[in-house]
C-alpha cells in the first residue's frame, strides 16, 4: 500500500521544467552595473529589473517596475510610478526608497556602466511609489537608456546594505544576486554553470520554467552536438551561418533585426593616412562582394553607420565600384601593407570576413594579414594607433536604439568604442545638435547626415546589418526576443508547449 | 635498407623539392579566392575549396612549404649551437666543459616547448619568431652527442696520431673529430624533423606562428575545426598533410641509420 501511495505521489509530482543554455564565454559578473559584456545579458535581466523595458520584437518602450511615467514639457524631470508588491530575492519589499539608493550606487565613476546616468542633476522620492529623477539639460535619448540591455536594474538591500563592504557590494555581487526578477541565482560554478531557480515569489507573470541551467561551454561545435543529443534546449549566439540552411530535423531558426552592425574602423595614422589609398581600400572591401558568402540570407548590406532597427537609411550605402581606378591608386603609392584586426569575440565570422577582405584587397594590389584582437585590447588600440591594425571590423551594439547611443559610443571625439581615435569637430557639433532633436524624422535625417560624413572622411566603414540568430529546439515558443537585446531570449515569457 | 625507408628517403628530397619551388608549383595564390567556398574535392580542384573559395591544393603546397622550411631552419641552428656547444667542451675538457655539461642539460630538463611558447607569445606571433624561440631551445641533444662522439673519437688511434704529428686546436676538431660525429648528428636531426614539424604545427594551432591568413598546417587545421562534420577536406587534409610529414621525417630517419651502419 505504502509503495502504491508512493508511485502514485511520484506520478503526481510535477517534473521540474528545465530549460538548458550555454555562453562560448565565462561571465565574470551578473552585477548589472558591472557587467558590460554580451554573454550574460539573458540572466541579468530575469535577476535584476529596470524601470522601462523594450517590448518583445519591437523598438518599442513599455513600463517595466515603473508601471507608467511621465516626462515634464521641458523634457528636464522624468517621474516614475511604481509597481506595487514587488519584493527582492530575499523577500523584501522594494520601495522608491530602494530604487533611489540603487541609483545612486549606479552613478558611482567606479563601476563601468556609470555613463548611462550622465546629465542627471538630482533624483528624489516624494512617496514610496514614486521615484523622481531630474536632467541638467534636457536628453531625448534618456528613455532609451534606461531601456537599454545595459540600463540600470535595481539592486536589492542585501547587496546594497548588507553586503556593501568597501566597495559598493562588487565583490559580493560576483557570485550572488538581489534582485526582483522571476529568477534567482542558485549556483555559480565559476567557468562551468550557473543555475537560475523560479522566484516563487516574483510579483509578475510567473515564468514557464522552474530553472535555468546555463552551461560554459566555449566550443560551437560542441554546442551544436549538445543540441542535437538533447542536452542543450538553445544556442542564443554562434551557429555557424553557413550550417543555418541545414540544420538537422526537430531543430528551429528565429533570425530577427537586431543592432549588431558590423562596421570597418580605419587607424588613419598608418598606410591609411592617405585619402586615395583609404578609397582604394573601401573600394576592394565592398560588402556586396563578401556578404552573401558569409552571412547567406542572414545580413543585408548596410544602409548607413547605424543598424537599421535603428534608422532605416533609404538605401544601401554606395561603395566606390572602379576596381581599375583603385589598382591604380596603390600602385601609385608603391604598393600597400595592411594588417586586419577582428574582435577575437567573434573570431569565427569575423576571421571570415577579414580573409575575404584580404583576397580582395590583393587584387588591387594590397597585401594583408588578419590578426585577432582581444575584447580587453579593443579600447585600448587608441593608445598606440601606430601598433594597432590598419582596420578593424567588428560586430558592434550600441546601448540602446537611439542613435545618440551609437554616435556616443562609437564616433564622437573622445568615446569609449572610437577605437582609432577620430575626431571631427563639424561632426561633434551635428552630434550634439541632433542628440537634442525630439522630432523622429528630422533627428534620423541629422544622424544620417552625420553618417555620410564619417564614410566619405573614410574612418569608419559601414559594411553590414545583421541578423541576430538564435537555434533552439522545436517546441519553445514566446521566445521573447527584442532588436535592441543581443544574443538573449526572454527566460521569463519563453515556453515549452 | 627496407624498400619503406629508402622510399622515405626519395619523399625527404621530394618534399624539400616542393617546399622549394612551392610557389612555381602551386596552380593559385594561396590567399585569393579561386572559386566559390566549400567545393569539395573534384577534377577541377583537386582538393577543393575552404571557407574562403581558396584552393586547397595551393594551401596545401605552401602550407608544406611554410611547416618543412622552418623545421629544417631550426634543426639547422640546433645542429650549429649544439655543435659549437659540444665540441666546446669536449675540446677544452676540465671546467669550462663541466659548466657547458651543466648548462646542456640544464636545457635538457626544462619544459622547453612550454617556455617556448611563452617567448613567442611574448615576442608576438610570427613564424621567424617561432623559429628563433625555437632555436634556442633546440640544440642541447646535440650538444651532447657531439661532445659525447669527439671525447670517444679523441682516444682512437687516428686521433693519437693526427696529434702526434702536429695537428691541434681548430684543425684536429674539424679534420680529424667532427665528421666522426657528423653520421650520429644527421640521423639524430633527421629524426628530430618530424619532433619539430609537431612542435611547429602546435605553434600554429595555437595561433602562434605566421599571420593568418598564410596557410601553416597547423593553423589550417584549427581554424576549420568547425567545418569537420560539414566540410571534412577542409580540417582534415593539413592534418594528413602533417600526418605525411612526420611519419616521412622517422622512416628517413631510421632509413639513414640503417644506411650509416652499412656504411
Amino acid at each position: 500500500m505504502l509503495l502504491v501511495l508512493l508511485a502514485l505521489a511520484v506520478r503526481a509530482a510535477p517534473a521540474e521544467r528545465v530549460l538548458r543554455v550555454a555562453y562560448n564565454e565565462d561571465v565574470a559578473t551578473f552585477d548589472p552595473d558591472d557587467a558590460i559584456l554580451l554573454f550574460g545579458l539573458d540572466a541579468v535581466r530575469v535577476l535584476y529589473e529596470g524601470l522601462v523595458q523594450y517590448k518583445p520584437g519591437t523598438t518599442e518602450i513599455a513600463g517595466w517596475l515603473a508601471q507608467r511615467w511621465s516626462v515634464s514639457p521641458d523634457g528636464l524631470t522624468y517621474r516614475f510610478i511604481l509597481h506595487d508588491g514587488v519584493t527582492f530575492h530575499d523577500g523584501r519589499p522594494m520601495t522608491s526608497a530602494d530604487v533611489l539608493a540603487y541609483f545612486k550606487r549606479r552613478r558611482h565613476p567606479t563601476l563601468p556602466l556609470s555613463y548611462f546616468l550622465d546629465g542627471v542633476d538630482s533624483m528624489s522620492v516624494p512617496d514610496p511609489h514614486t521615484f523622481i529623477i531630474k536632467l541638467k539639460t534636457p536628453q531625448p535619448a534618456f528613455l532609451d537608456r534606461l531601456a537599454s540591455p545595459w540600463a540600470p536594474k535595481v539592486i536589492g538591500p542585501a547587496a546594497l546594505v548588507e553586503h556593501a563592504g568597501g566597495d559598493l557590494g562588487v565583490t559580493w555581487l560576483n557570485d550572488h544576486a538581489d534582485g526582483t526578477g522571476p529568477f534567482m541565482l542558485a549556483e555559480m560554478v565559476r567557468g562551468q554553470r550557473y543555475v537560475l531557480v523560479r522566484n516563487a515569489h516574483y510579483w509578475g507573470a510567473r515564468p514557464y520554467f522552474d530553472r535555468i541551467e546555463i552551461l560554459i561551454v566555449p566550443t560551437m561545435n560542441q554546442q551544436m552536438l549538445m543540441l542535437q543529443r538533447g542536452e542543450l534546449d538553445i544556442i542564443e549566439h554562434g551557429y555557424p551561418f553557413d550550417q543555418l540552411d541545414k540544420v538537422p530535423a526537430g531543430l528551429k531558426v528565429d533570425a530577427h533585426d537586431a543592432l549588431g552592425l558590423e562596421i570597418a574602423y580605419f587607424n588613419r595614422s598608418k598606410a591609411l593616412r592617405n585619402r586615395a589609398v583609404r578609397t582604394a581600400v573601401i573600394t576592394a572591401i565592398n560588402p556586396a562582394r563578401w556578404l552573401h558568402e558569409v552571412f547567406g540570407a542572414f545580413a543585408t548590406p548596410a544602409r548607413s553607420l547605424y543598424p537599421k532597427a535603428m534608422i532605416r537609411g533609404p538605401a544601401p550605402v554606395v561603395f566606390p565600384a572602379d576596381l581599375e581606378a583603385a589598382r591604380r591608386a596603390i600602385a601609385a603609392v608603391g604598393g600597400v601593407t595592411l594588417e586586419i584586426g577582428y574582435a577575437d569575440q567573434e573570431a569565427p565570422v569575423q576571421q571570415r570576413i577579414a580573409e575575404f577582405m584580404v583576397s580582395l584587397l590583393k587584387g588591387i594590389g594590397v597585401t594583408a594579414t588578419v590578426r585577432s584582437i582581444p575584447i580587453d585590447q579593443e579600447s585600448s588600440m587608441v593608445n598606440d594607433l601606430q601598433r594597432a591594425p590598419d582596420i578593424f571590423i567588428a560586430q558592434d551594439y550600441p546601448d540602446s536604439v537611439h542613435p545618440a547611443t551609437q554616435t556616443g559610443v562609437f564616433f564622437e571625439t573622445g568615446a569609449a568604442l572610437n577605437f582609432f581615435g577620430y575626431s571631427n569637430p563639424t561632426v561633434d557639433a551635428l552630434c550634439a545638435q541632433a542628440s537634442r532633436i525630439t522630432s523622429i524624422a528630422e533627428r534620423d535625417r541629422q544622424y544620417l547626415r552625420i553618417s555620410d560624413i564619417l564614410f566619405a572622411d573614410g574612418a569608419f566603414v559601414p559594411l553590414a546589418d545583421i541578423k541576430d540568430v538564435i537555434v533552439y529546439r522545436a517546441g519553445l515558443t514566446d521566445l521573447g526576443t527584442r532588436p535592441a537585446l543581443p544574443w538573449a531570449v526572454d527566460y521569463g515569457t519563453i515556453r515549452r508547449q | 635498407m627496407p624498400g619503406l625507408e629508402a622510399a622515405a628517403i626519395c619523399m625527404l628530397f621530394v618534399i624539400t623539392l616542393i617546399a622549394i619551388i612551392g610557389p612555381w608549383l602551386a596552380p593559385a595564390d594561396p590567399v585569393v579566392q579561386i572559386a566559390a567556398p566549400y567545393q569539395p574535392p573534384s577534377l577541377r580542384y583537386l582538393f577543393g575549396t575552404d571557407e574562403i573559395g581558396r584552393d586547397m591544393l595551393t594551401r596545401l603546397i605552401y602550407g608544406v612549404r611554410l611547416t618543412w622550411l622552418p623545421s629544417l631552419a631550426v634543426i639547422a641552428i640546433g645542429v650549429v649551437v649544439g655543435t659549437l656547444v659540444g665540441a666546446a667542451a669536449a675540446v677544452a675538457a676540465g671546467i669550462v666543459d663541466s659548466m657547458l655539461a651543466r648548462l646542456t642539460e640544464l636545457f635538457i630538463v626544462i619544459p622547453s616547448t612550454m617556455i617556448a611558447l611563452a617567448a613567442v607569445a611574448a615576442l608576438g606571433p610570427g613564424l621567424w619568431h617561432t623559429v628563433a624561440v625555437m632555436g634556442v631551445f633546440w640544440w642541447p641533444w646535440y650538444a651532447r652527442i657531439v661532445r659525447t662522439e669527439i671525447k670517444t673519437i679523441a682516444t682512437r688511434p687516428h686521433a693519437e696520431a693526427a696529434r702526434l704529428s702536429g695537428v691541434a686546436g681548430l684543425r684536429l676538431v674539424l679534420r680529424y673529430l667532427l665528421p666522426a660525429a657528423l653520421p650520429s648528428l644527421l640521423v639524430t636531426a633527421t629524426l628530430d624533423v618530424a619532433n619539430v614539424i609537431l612542435v611547429l604545427s602546435l605553434f600554429s594551432f595555437l595561433g602562434l606562428g605566421a599571420p593568418a591568413p598564410a596557410p601553416e598546417l597547423g593553423a589550417m587545421t584549427a581554424r576549420s575545426l568547425a567545418s569537420l562534420t560539414t566540410h571534412w577536406w577542409i580540417p582534415i587534409l593539413p592534418a594528413v598533410a602533417i600526418f605525411v610529414l612526420v611519419v616521412t621525417a622517422n622512416l628517413a630517419g631510421d632509413g639513414l641509420r640503417s644506411l650509416m651502419k652499412t656504411v
